[in-house]
């Protein structure tokens, strides 16, 4: 054996060893699929020339249009454009990645369940774990081409909407400063409990991607746990996934609307909501901004803490449902 | 269900010389009929267009006013320039598809396989060029049609001459230089993209030793490649612009603008002209600087691919049974990969 291979094989756990059985088992099911090969391969393309051809045309429209709109906004005119577009190709392309991770995962443990090879596989000296970890792994890698179009889509937002904040900020804010208050906001870190956030905001943006899919994966392996047959697990995990979305949109347009509502109450005691807070003194604008900006930045920790956790859950759940399934 | 004898070994000899036969047939009369279908399909476009345009302006009587050669003469312009445009597409992803075949074996002789399939398909190359310099005629056909207005007996009235009289005498020397990096760009664009492409082709298919996987990962790596480059156009130019008005607020320098002096205007007028030239010099150093690049790193990528367990067992088998197909590829036959073992 080489060297670079044995450092390569020493830095993967054994269910993600290529050589792994059960991993080439599931590669092998999966590449033999020539529907989901199609799909795979051709997601990619179809964003990277479709998103060409797009900010191609907002170009040459933008450009005929800026003698009506003037040269000015010209450059603001394109990205807000190439945003919408962007956005607008990732809830789409992120709904079909969702549907296609769930609907590969669905059959990992209730297909063979449903072809009764599960026994046969938990009589080998492969421990549960493994094979449960194996099984994911190797569906998730045989759709990685997903996730890197959604990544690509992801990245070329994030940078493209930092673009158009960075016009917004200057031509609305900073336009409008004179040479002293500029001086104050950027020596005094007037700056920081705006950029703290913006940061943090980003970083859960780009994580996005990855984590919806390892999450999305584990919701349909934990869909197959806890099914008998494909079909059912299929069902199941779809199902589960819309259900978790609305259950997460519920949960945050509560938290945000009660963190705003304490939130008003803090920084105008004199006519809060609350009576705790009416004999309080008012906060100053620096504390405002500061708070403001902690609270965005630790409930988007949250939030990306929670997403991770329920991929932990999902994984523990899957294997305390499998162990039940039989040795 | 009836079942079929198998081929006997000369059956299947006999019929794989046939299939090269008429894949040579196809190919020849592919390249020979290059060139004049593009013409006169691209002849037949700007016809159609020019005449769809006409019956709709409904011109009666005068057919070579002003305004009717104006209009032709842009609308031949626009098909044109989106016909080459989407030949160029085309060509780019059908070279970076063949590119996936110089990444065979060891990537010991890749440069040379490269060569001699970009040699194969350099008449698609030709193709784009024809109609480039068509488009570049009837260019220079409006640019004498407004700049040189006696030779036709009319007076200029367009703003775009007067830019562009406005550009050859007070910015000639960066005006010049953009025009000349611009003919130059338009002109060897075509070879270039092609040398890019199948290179590109090349280096992304040694992330995968399955001949539909390198298909895909080629045309990926092609398109990618091409939203970055209009990312890149978009996000350089925002940025540009961005610095720029974070030096010169619109709202309070309109005064500038009302200055007597020639000299703002020119300024700006030769930093967009530099501009111009820089991101065109930008562009054509890629195209022609990468490829060995992209051909290093798939040599590189493919001399140091770990073997899996699959290429250790085709490896292990007895010599006489090695049957032309690799572990992992179709497309990695002893036939196309000289110095494989």
């Amino acid at each position: 054996m080489t060297p670079s291979t044995t450092s390569a094989k020493t830095r993967l756990p054994g269910w993600a060893d290529p050589d792994h059985p059960i991993f080439r088992l599931e590669i092998q099911r999966l590449a033999r699929n020539r529907g989901l090969n199609f799909l795979h391969y051709s997601f990619n393309p179809l964003i990277f020339g479709g998103i060409a051809l797009t900010i191609l045309f907002i170009v040459i429209a933008s450009v005929s249009t800026s003698a009506f709109t003037g040269i000015d906004s010209l450059f603001e005119l394109i990205l807000a454009w190439t945003i919408g577009v962007l956005i607008a190709a990732q809830i789409v392309t992120g709904a079909f990645a969702n549907v296609l991770v769930i609907a590969q995962t669905s059959p990992t443990i209730s297909g063979e369940m449903e072809l009764q090879s599960w026994r046969l596989l938990r009589a080998t000296t492969l421990n549960l774990r493994e094979i449960v970890f194996a099984k994911l792994y190797a569906a998730l890698l045989n759709l990685r081409l997903l996730l890197v179009g959604l990544l690509t889509l992801r990245i070329v937002t994030t940078v493209s909407a930092m673009l158009m904040v960075a016009y917004v900020f200057l031509r609305q804010t900073l336009y409008y400063m004179d040479a002293a208050q500029l001086n104050e906001f950027f020596v005094d870190f007037k700056w920081a409990p705006v950029l703290i956030p913006a940061g943090v905001c980003c970083v859960w943006f780009m994580a996005q991607p990855p984590i919806q899919f390892v999450l999305n994966g584990v919701i349909g392996m934990t869909a197959s746990a806890y099914s008998r047959s494909r079909a059912q697990a299929v069902a199941f995990g779809l199902t589960g996934r819309l259900a978790l979305w609305v259950f997460t949109v519920l949960i945050n347009v509560a938290a945000s609307y009660a963190l705003g509502y304490l939130f008003a109450s803090w920084s105008e005691p004199s006519s809060a909501p609350i009576e705790a807070f009416r004999g309080r003194p008012s906060p100053s604008e620096a504390q405002i901004l500061w708070a403001l900006g902690l609270t965005v930045s630790m409930y988007v920790i949250a939030v990306l803490s929670g997403q991770i956790g329920m991929i932990l859950l999902g994984l523990g759940l899957i294997l305390r449902q499998a162990r039940k399934l039989g040795v | 269900m009836a079942t079929t004898a198998p081929l006997t070994i000369d059956e299947q000899l006999r019929r794989a010389k046939a299939r090269q036969r008429s894949e040579r047939r196809w190919w020849r009369a592919i390249r020979i009929g290059c060139l004049p279908v593009t013409l006169i399909g691209a002849l037949l476009a700007v016809v159609t267009v020019n005449g769809i345009a006409y019956l709709n302006e409904g011109y009666q009587g005068i057919l070579l006013s002003d305004s009717v050669i104006n209009l032709h003469t842009l609308i031949s312009l626009q098909a044109l320039f989106l016909l080459q445009l989407a030949a160029s597409w085309i060509v780019g992803l059908g070279a970076s598809i063949l590119g996936t075949r110089a990444a065979a074996a060891r990537g010991g002789l890749i440069r040379q396989r490269a060569a001699i399939l970009q040699g194969r398909v350099r008449f698609w190359a030709w193709a784009i060029l024809a109609l480039r310099v068509w488009f570049a005629l009837i260019a220079a056909f409006g640019l004498a049609w407004m700049l040189a207005p006696t030779l036709f007996g009319r007076e200029p009235s367009y703003t775009m001459a007067a830019t562009l009289m406005w550009a050859a005498r007070y910015e000639t020397i960066t005006f010049g230089l953009a025009l000349f990096v611009g003919a130059i760009s338009w002109l060897f664009g075509p070879f270039l993209r092609l040398r890019y492409s199948l290179a590109l082709g090349a280096l992304a298919a040694t992330w995968s030793r399955r001949a539909d996987e390198r298909f895909w990962l080629a045309i990926s790596a092609r398109l990618w490649t091409g939203m970055l480059g209009a990312i890149a156009a978009v996000w350089g130019s925002a940025l540009a612009n961005l610095v720029y008005f974070a030096f010169q607020n619109p709202n309070t320098a309109q005064a500038i603008y009302q200055s007597p002096s020639l000299w703002w205007p020119a300024a700006q007028g030769s930093w967009l002209w530099l501009g111009i030239t820089a991101l065109l010099t930008l562009y054509m150093c890629g195209q022609a600087f990468l490829p060995p690049l992209f051909l290093r790193a798939a040599r590189f990528r493919l001399a140091h691919r770990l073997p899996t367990s699959a290429d250790v067992a085709f490896l292990a088998r007895p010599a006489d049974s090695h049957d032309g197909q690799s572990a992992g590829g179709k497309d990695m036959t002893l036939e196309t990969s000289p110095e494989a073992p």
